[in-house]
């Protein structure tokens, strides 16, 4: 799945998060197929989109991660990642 | 309107808002070119639409504002909808500038996106943050505010080399939204529980729903804190102002309690929620090193698990 397609060079759009989510993400693993969440010329993502893009995959099932392939992501994004993918399996003080 | 207006006295803008319990709102100009901080602008975009939707009218008082004026380069009386005050002869746009914008909804923002905030001419690293805030102060208003106006976006850099943000509407409150789902006694309380990583007005749980992170202000408090720049909200009866760090190395804290913060009670409330964030231009701070840092305060602020957190497999 190419983020840029839906999402632009810029990733904050939530909507286009959550379509991916649903009709890509949760519809593939549920079948237990790996995915692919393609950044390529994504430059930068806010961390509300990729909270709506993987935190609810993530809270719901933490081995998801093992089937999902995070691709061609920088520095930043990265980051975003990983700080979602860690609260998301966690509760807060 | 005064001369000038900053966050830094943002406090004194405020202050000055008055009512009569009439529906008009009225703008007087002070001088002939106030140089008003964004967040300003917006506000009063905000006020207008509350007037005009409630059968009221906009008056602007005092001196005309000429063709080259800060005022119209920002294209202020377009947003508070007196187009009828806008000088003929506008200025080309010079890169320093994203005019005052309202945006209702999801298909405006990515057009505003497109369209406006590139006329910010800025290093990639400082247009990236302009971006992230953007998105993330509108997408807050458009989902959490419930005000049928959505928001108005502007943005400015300044003579010192800030860039200047502000993002505001004329919507329910952070009070009424906290509340929601949270319990807060009072507004103070409110404003420091949407500061904090993991608290969402959309939902009691913390660390959100599948929608909503409830991370948007504190990572817009964390690039404020790290730039030692400004940042306010002004909601209901409460101003708050974070003020700069001045210690060498800057922090991230996950409460507004632990932050230099200074708190006004407004005489007047606004009736809405407005933002305003300074950015410095320098890329003195790395989008990625401010990441890190942000990452560390969820790192430390979660129970520890049962498991070790699985981690995100990149290639």
């Amino acid at each position: 799945m190419k983020i840029h397609a839906s999402a632009g060079e810029f990733a904050g759009n939530k909507d286009a998060a959550a379509h991916i989510r649903e009709n890509y993400l949760k519809y593939e693993l549920k079948k237990r197929h790996a995915v692919v969440l393609d950044f390529e010329d994504v430059g930068l993502a806010t961390q509300s989109f990729i909270h709506a893009l993987i935190a609810e995959v993530v809270r719901e099932d933490p081995n998801a991660l093992e089937l999902i392939d995070f691709k061609n992501c920088n520095e930043e994004i990265q980051a975003l990642i990983e700080i979602v993918v860690e609260y998301a399996q966690n509760q807060y003080e | 309107m005064p001369e000038q207006v900053g966050l830094s006295s943002i406090e004194q803008f405020a202050g000055l808002l008055a009512t009569d319990q009439m529906k008009d709102l009225t703008v007087v100009l002070a001088g002939s070119d106030p140089r008003v901080h964004p967040i300003a602008l917006c506000m009063l975009a905000a006020l207008a639409d509350v007037a005009l939707a409630s059968g009221g009218q906009v008056v602007v008082d005092g001196v005309a504002a000429s063709a080259d004026s800060s005022l119209q380069r920002m294209q202020f009386f377009e947003g508070i909808k007196r187009t009828d005050l806008v000088e003929s002869a506008q200025p080309e746009p010079t890169g320093n500038r994203i005019p005052l914008r309202q945006i209702r909804d999801n298909k405006e923002m990515k057009k505003f996106a497109t369209d406006f905030i590139p006329l910010l001419h800025t290093t990639p690293s400082a247009g990236a943050a302009v971006s992230y805030v953007m998105w993330e102060l509108v997408r807050n208003v458009i989902e959490h505010a419930g005000s049928s106006c959505g928001a108005f976006a502007a943005a400015e850099i300044d003579a010192a080399g800030r860039i200047l943000i502000g993002v505001a509407d004329g919507g329910i409150g952070v009070t009424k939204s906290i509340r929601r789902s949270h319990s807060a006694p009072d507004e103070r309380r409110a404003i420091s529980l949407a500061f904090q990583p993991g608290v969402s007005g959309a939902t009691s749980a913390y660390g959100g729903n599948e929608t909503n992170g409830g991370a948007g202000l504190f990572f817009m408090k964390s690039m404020a804190s790290l730039a030692q720049q400004h940042m306010v909200m002004i909601t209901d009866s409460t101003l708050m102002r974070l003020e700069k760090h001045s210690m060498a190395e800057p922090v991230v804290h996950s409460s507004l309690d632990q932050d230099i913060v200074s708190w006004f009670d407004l005489s007047v409330p606004f009736p809405g929620t407005a933002v305003g964030v300074n950015l410095s231009l320098e890329e003195t701070v790395a989008f990625s090193e401010l990441l890190k840092e942000i990452g560390k305060i969820y790192h430390l602020d979660v129970r520890a698990g049962k498991n070790a957190a699985k981690k995100a497999k990149f290639t």
